[in-house]
C-alpha cells in the first residue's frame, strides 16, 4: 500500500544502519548521533499522545535509554524510526496504564498560541483559532489510546501506512481502517464539543 | 449514486488510493459535491490535528537533550550495554523477558500440577468383598488338596465344612459363656494340638496358603492356579504365618491329630467342659453379615445357631432358613428350650463316607452353596453349580447321586434366576433334567420339575 509520506526521512537509509551497527559495537558518538537524529520526532509523538511538556520530555529520554539498551538485538537495515516511535508509544500506554487517566491537556498549546498572539495582528481571529484547537485537542483526547496513535503517526508524523503498520505492529490494512474509523471518530467528537467540523 | 466510503476518503486524504481505485473516486468527486465537502473537512481536520498536536520546546531544548539521554544510560549503569548480543540467545535471556518468565512458570505450573494428579490418583485400590466380581472369585475357592499321609480322614473332621445354616440342634450355651465379648479367639486351623497331649501337630497341605503381595491372598488349587480367598476380616490382605511342613508318621509313636476348631454339641449344664473342648460362643453379630461366611470358618456339621443375646444373628438365620424352606431345603425345628433351629436336608455327613478326595470335593461344594446362599449373586451360585458337577463323578451309581444332582441342579437354577442368560437357562436346565432322570419321589423332585416348568416359560 503505497502513501505519499509528508515529511522527508531524518536519515538515509545507508548512513541509518552505519550508525546502528557502530552503536551495536560500542561507538557511544553513533549512538548521539542516532539520538540527535530522531529526537525531535520522538519528543513529537510523545507530546502528541500526552500533551504535556514534561511527559513528553521524559518519555523521549527514557524511549532513547531503552533503545540504548535494546539496540544490540536490532537488525541493522531496518528502519530505525518506527522501531524508536513503538517504544515510545509502548512507553505512553504504559504511563497511562500507570496513571489510570487520560493525558491532561497541557498548557503548552495555550503558551504557544499566547506568543503568536502578541506576533499577529488579529486577536478576534486568533482567539477563534485557539479555541478549536482546544475543542479539537478535548475531542483527541476523548478517543481510544489505538486511535490517537494511528493519527498521531500519521498525522503529526507523517508515516507511511507500512511505517504505521510496523510500528504498532498491525497490518497495513488494520492501519486503513483504524485511521478511517479515528478520523470520523473525532470529526464526530468535535462536531459535538463545538457544533461544527474544523 | 452511491457516495465514498469513509475508508476511502481516509484513503483519498493519505493519497493511499492507487490506480483504478483513485480513479474512480477522483470521477466521483467531480461529480458530488457532498463527497467533496466531506473530503475536505477531513482534510481540514488533519491540518488542525497536527497543529494542535505539535509542540515546538525550543532549539536549546534539543541542543542538551542527547546529553541529558546519556546522562540518564550513565546513571542507569547501562554504558556499554548496548553492545551486540551474540547469535545463540543464552538461557538467561528468558529470565528477562517477563513473556517468556511467564511461559515458563506456566509450563511449569501445569507439569507440577500433573505430577500432584497423578500422584493422587495413584491409591491402592483395596478389593471389596461386597463387590460382584470379588464375591464371584471368593467364591472360586480351590478345593482342599488331598491329605497327607499319616494324617487319618476322621481327624479332619475340622476341614470339613458345611453350609451354616445346616445346623442341627444343640444346647444353648450357659449365659456365662455367651457374654459378648468373652467369646473364645477363632480356633486357627494351622494351631493344631494333639487332642490328647496337646502337642501342636502338623497342618493338612490345604491350609498351607501362600502369602503374596496382593491386596487379597490366594491359594493355588490342584491345577495350579492362584485361586483368590476371602480375607479373614474381609478387606485387605494379611499375611498368615505359614504352618510348618507335615511330619511324617513314625511307627509306635502318637499320632498328631488336628484339634477341633468346635465342639460337639454341648451338654447343658456344662459350660466349663464345652469350652475346654472348643466350643465357642457366637457373637452377637456373628452371621448376620453377608461377609459372615467369609469371615468365619466352616463349622462342624452339627452346629447349633441357638444363642441367647444374639437376636440378631438368628434373625438373620431365620430370614434364610424361611428362604431355604421356599426352596425345600430345609426343615425347621423349634425346640423350647434351645431356640430356632435349621436343619439341612440330606445331612453333609452323609458324604462322610466318601472316599477322602471326593468328600473334599462335597464339602467344598457345600461350602460354596453356603457362600452363594449368603451373598445371593450368579456368579457364587456358578461357582456352586461348578463345584457341585465336580462331585457328581465321585458318586455316580451311589445313593449319593441323587442328592448330589439335586445340589448341582438347584445351585444351576438359582444361577439362572439370578442373572438370567442364555447360557445359564441352559445348564439349569439340562442339569435339572439329569436330575429328574433319576429322582425318586419326594419334595426334591417336585421342586425340580417346579423349576423346570419355570425355565422352560
Amino acid at each position: 500500500m503505497k502513501t505519499v509520506p509528508r515529511r522527508s526521512s531524518q536519515v538515509e537509509p545507508g548512513r541509518e544502519a552505519d550508525l546502528v551497527l557502530a552503536a551495536q559495537g560500542g561507538d557511544q558518538a553513533a549512538f548521539a548521533e542516532i539520538v540527535r537524529h530522531f529526537q525531535r520526532p520522538i519528543y513529537r509523538v510523545a507530546y502528541a499522545l500526552t500533551r504535556n511538556a514534561s511527559d513528553a520530555d521524559d518519555l523521549a529520554q527514557e524511549t532513547f535509554v531503552r533503545a540504548y539498551q535494546a539496540i544490540g538485538r536490532f537488525r541493522a537495515g531496518e528502519p530505525l524510526y518506527p522501531w524508536l516511535s513503538r517504544i515510545a508509544v509502548n512507553l505512553t500506554y504504559s504511563l497511562f496504564r500507570r496513571r489510570k487517566r487520560r493525558p491532561e491537556t497541557s498548557i503548552e498549546p495555550l503558551v504557544e498560541a499566547g506568543r503568536q498572539w502578541a506576533a499577529d495582528d488579529d486577536p478576534a481571529e486568533r482567539a477563534a483559532e485557539s479555541e478549536q484547537h482546544e475543542q479539537l485537542a478535548a475531542a483527541f483526547a476523548e478517543l481510544s489510546h489505538e486511535h490517537q496513535a494511528v493519527l498521531t503517526l500519521r498525522v503529526v508524523e507523517d508515516l507511511s501506512y507500512d511505517d504505521i503498520a510496523r510500528t504498532l505492529g498491525v497490518p497495513a490494512g488494520t492501519v486503513m481502517s483504524r485511521l478511517s474509523r479515528a478520523r470520523v471518530e473525532l470529526r464526530a467528537r468535535f462536531k459535538a464539543r463545538s457544533g461544527e467540523g474544523p | 449514486m452511491s457516495h465514498l466510503t469513509d475508508e476511502q476518503q481516509s484513503a483519498l486524504v493519505d493519497g493511499a488510493l492507487e490506480g483504478g481505485a483513485r480513479a474512480a473516486a477522483e470521477r466521483h468527486l467531480a461529480t458530488c459535491a457532498e463527497c467533496r465537502e466531506t473530503l475536505a473537512g477531513l482534510v481540514a481536520q488533519d491540518r488542525a490535528l497536527a497543529s494542535t498536536l505539535e509542540h515546538e520546546p525550543g532549539e536549546a531544548y534539543f541542543e542538551s537533550f542527547a546529553g541529558r539521554v546519556g546522562g540518564r544510560i550513565r546513571a542507569a549503569g547501562l554504558a556499554g550495554a548496548q553492545a551486540r548480543e551474540p547469535e545463540g540467545r543464552s538461557l538467561a535471556d528468558w529470565f528477562r523477558s517477563p513473556r517468556k518468565l511467564a511461559l515458563v512458570g506456566a509450563v511449569a505450573t501445569v507439569v507440577a500440577g500433573a505430577g500432584i494428579v497423578m500422584l493422587a490418583t495413584r491409591e491402592v485400590r483395596v478389593p471389596a468383598l461386597h463387590e460382584p466380581q470379588i464375591e464371584s472369585r471368593v467364591a472360586q475357592e480351590a478345593p482342599p488338596a488331598p491329605l497327607p499321609p499319616g494324617i487319618q480322614p476322621e481327624s479332619q473332621s475340622v476341614t470339613r465344612s458345611a453350609p451354616l445354616l445346616a445346623a442341627e440342634p444343640m444346647a444353648p450355651l450357659p449365659a456365662a459363656g455367651l457374654a459378648k465379648g468373652t467369646a473364645l479367639p477363632q480356633a486357627d486351623s494351622r494351631a493344631k494340638t494333639d487332642l490328647v497331649s496337646g502337642e501342636p501337630t502338623a497342618a493338612p497341605a490345604r491350609d498351607q496358603r501362600v502369602p503374596s503381595n496382593r491386596a487379597y491372598e490366594v491359594r493355588r488349587n490342584e491345577a495350579g492356579e492362584d485361586v483368590p480367598v476371602a480375607p479373614p476380616d474381609g478387606s485387605v490382605y494379611r499375611p498368615r504365618q505359614t504352618a510348618p511342613a507335615p511330619r511324617p508318621a513314625v511307627p509306635g509313636e502318637p499320632v498328631y491329630v488336628q484339634k477341633p476348631r468346635y465342639a460337639e454339641p454341648l451338654a447343658a449344664g456344662k459350660p466349663a467342659d464345652a469350652l475346654r473342648a472348643g466350643a465357642r460362643p457366637l457373637p452377637a453379630d456373628a452371621g448376620a453379615s453377608a461377609q459372615s461366611a467369609d469371615k468365619e470358618p466352616p463349622v462342624e456339621e452339627s452346629k447349633s445357631v441357638a444363642a441367647p443375646g444374639a437376636e440378631q444373628a438368628v434373625t438373620a438365620r431365620k430370614e434364610l432358613a424361611a428362604s431355604g424352606r421356599r426352596l425345600g431345603l430345609m426343615d425347621r425345628g423349634d425346640r423350647a428350650d434351645r431356640g430356632p433351629v435349621l436343619q439341612v436336608r440330606g445331612t453333609p455327613e452323609a458324604f462322610d463316607g466318601l472316599p477322602a478326595q471326593s468328600r473334599a470335593l462335597a464339602k467344598n461344594a457345600q461350602r460354596l452353596t453356603t457362600i452363594a446362599e449368603t451373598i445371593g449373586v450368579a456368579p457364587a451360585w456358578d461357582s456352586a453349580g461348578a463345584a457341585w458337577e465336580r462331585v457328581i463323578e465321585g458318586v455316580q451309581g451311589g445313593p449319593l447321586e441323587s442328592e448330589t444332582r439335586f445340589q448341582f441342579a438347584r445351585a444351576r437354577f438359582m444361577a439362572w434366576q439370578r442373572a438370567a442368560s442364555e447360557k445359564r437357562g441352559a445348564q439349569a436346565g439340562q442339569a435339572l433334567r439329569a436330575f429328574l432322570a433319576h429322582a425318586p419321589q419326594g419334595a426334591e423332585r417336585d421342586s425340580a420339575q417346579a423349576w423346570l416348568a419355570r425355565l422352560e416359560k
